[in-house]
């Protein structure tokens, strides 16, 4: 089951960057993010992800995330486990 | 893990992969997927509930609010705040509300906020005006969150044990009243006998009716499909619980069933992966699919591969994601061919889970 590691909102065309940190750095994760604002026509998201090795056992994830339309937006970020 | 926002420091989209548009097209219609949608409808007989075209809350922000000291007593109630919250977020995230996407495609929920508010307690017994008054004074003090941009916000208030509603029996409700800014604000109350099972019960009758029918003007039955007064909604006709991943939930008519339903998940075994759509780029071109009606629950990886062989770098590929409504999302992919020469390639779907 994935989980949602955090949630906000965009305003119109604005990309912000989060970090997430203290994942195991034995575990793969995927991450996805997804409007929970509905508005039909056109995309509303993407993301571009970098890693940090910031200590022998640990990641961080730094998710910078588009709004792509000209509206505000809420979003979630969720991450699944692949090992 | 935690999780901080930091500063937007990086720069707005990546501009060697602007996508493409062709003239009065937006992307490639591609089909459906299929084999693991997971929530066909059953038989189909009359309809009991129609679509009166009213508001609907297509994808709760749920504020869930416990009202009064008693939520902090020591020695703690029972239930407690922090098991409520932990059997709502268990409703909200698993496959109840998902019977709703055949009404105007109504998605999930979430919780956006659980709060114990022990500045005043509710009267006993407690008015519809009452609820309206506390939320309105808890929003322009600051402890509530106001008007959301997308009118989504579900004020659900949750009552301490033994406190009731001046109308005998009622044990839950759900209506709106308007702001002073002229905007709807969904609430509902639920009462508490001290028994969880009972406060979920109520607690997602009042959900999923507050979603498909917020104002008593969408979702609502034809003459004669309930025998109690006000709205008629989903809810009303279906008395009867159902446990779903250990919590008790109460059902919900759907249209589609001709029944009552507590959606399960269908048993899938995941990963599932899948060849999506196939094309050729031409030499140094970027062309643009979309893929719908993907079930929001999933959670999918896309990965584009050349089928063409090559002697370096051939496509690079981005992932764009729309949410028309509330159940299902729509993958667009921009594909960009890095070489001089036509290159084949296909789009393969990984379901990861849900």
């Amino acid at each position: 089951m994935y989980g949602v590691q955090f949630r906000g909102t965009l305003q119109p065309n604005q990309s912000q960057r989060w970090f997430t940190y203290n994942w195991p750095s034995n575990n793969d994760v995927s991450w996805m993010v997804v409007p929970t604002t509905a508005q039909a026509g056109s995309p509303h998201v993407d993301f571009d992800l970098a890693i940090e090795r910031a200590s022998n056992n640990t990641v961080t994830y730094w998710l910078t995330i588009h709004n792509l339309m000209g509206d505000q937006f809420d979003f979630e970020a969720r991450y699944n486990f692949l090992n | 893990m935690k999780t901080a926002s930091g500063s937007s420091a990086a720069p707005a989209l990546s501009p060697e992969v602007p996508g493409v548009k062709t003239a009065g097209v937006t992307g490639k219609v591609l089909a459906k997927p299929t084999g693991h949608a997971g929530f066909a409808p059953g038989a189909g007989g009359a309809a009991k509930f129609q679509d009166s075209g009213g508001a609907v809350i297509e994808i709760g922000k749920l504020q869930l609010i416990f009202w009064g000291s008693a939520w902090n007593s020591n020695p703690p109630p029972s239930p407690t705040s922090g098991q409520v919250t932990g059997a709502v977020e268990s409703i909200l995230h698993g496959s109840y509300m998902t019977g709703l996407a055949q009404y105007r495609q109504i998605g999930r929920a979430y919780l956006a906020g659980s709060y114990v508010i022990t500045s005043s307690n509710p009267p006993n017994p407690f008015t519809d005006s009452d609820v309206a008054n506390f939320i309105t004074t808890q929003i322009n003090n600051g402890v509530l969150p106001g008007h959301d941009f997308a009118n989504q916000n579900l004020y659900l208030v949750i009552m301490p044990k033994g406190v009731n509603n001046q109308n005998s029996g009622f044990i839950g409700e759900h209506t709106y009243y308007t702001d002073g800014g002229g905007n709807r604000v969904h609430f509902g109350w639920i009462t508490n006998n001290g028994d969880i099972n009972a406060v979920t019960s109520v607690f997602s009758h009042e959900l999923v009716e507050s979603c498909t029918d917020p104002e008593g003007s969408a979702i609502l039955g034809v003459a004669g499909t309930c025998s109690q007064g006000g709205w008629c909604e989903i809810g009303d006709v279906c008395y009867v619980n159902s446990v779903i991943d250990g919590v008790t939930v109460q059902k919900y008519y759907s249209n589609a069933d001709s029944g009552c339903i507590a959606p399960v998940y269908p048993a899938l075994s995941f990963p599932i992966h899948g060849t999506q759509f196939t094309g050729t780029i031409p030499a140094n071109a970027t062309e643009r699919w979309f893929t719908y009606n993907w079930p929001e629950i999933y959670f999918v990886q896309w990965e584009v591969v050349p089928t063409t062989p090559g002697g370096g770098p051939q496509i690079s590929y981005r992932v764009q994601v729309e949410r028309p409504n509330g159940a299902y999302l729509t993958y667009w992919i921009s594909i960009t061919n890095l070489t001089n020469q036509p290159v084949s390639i296909e789009a393969h779907y990984t379901i990861l889970g849900r």
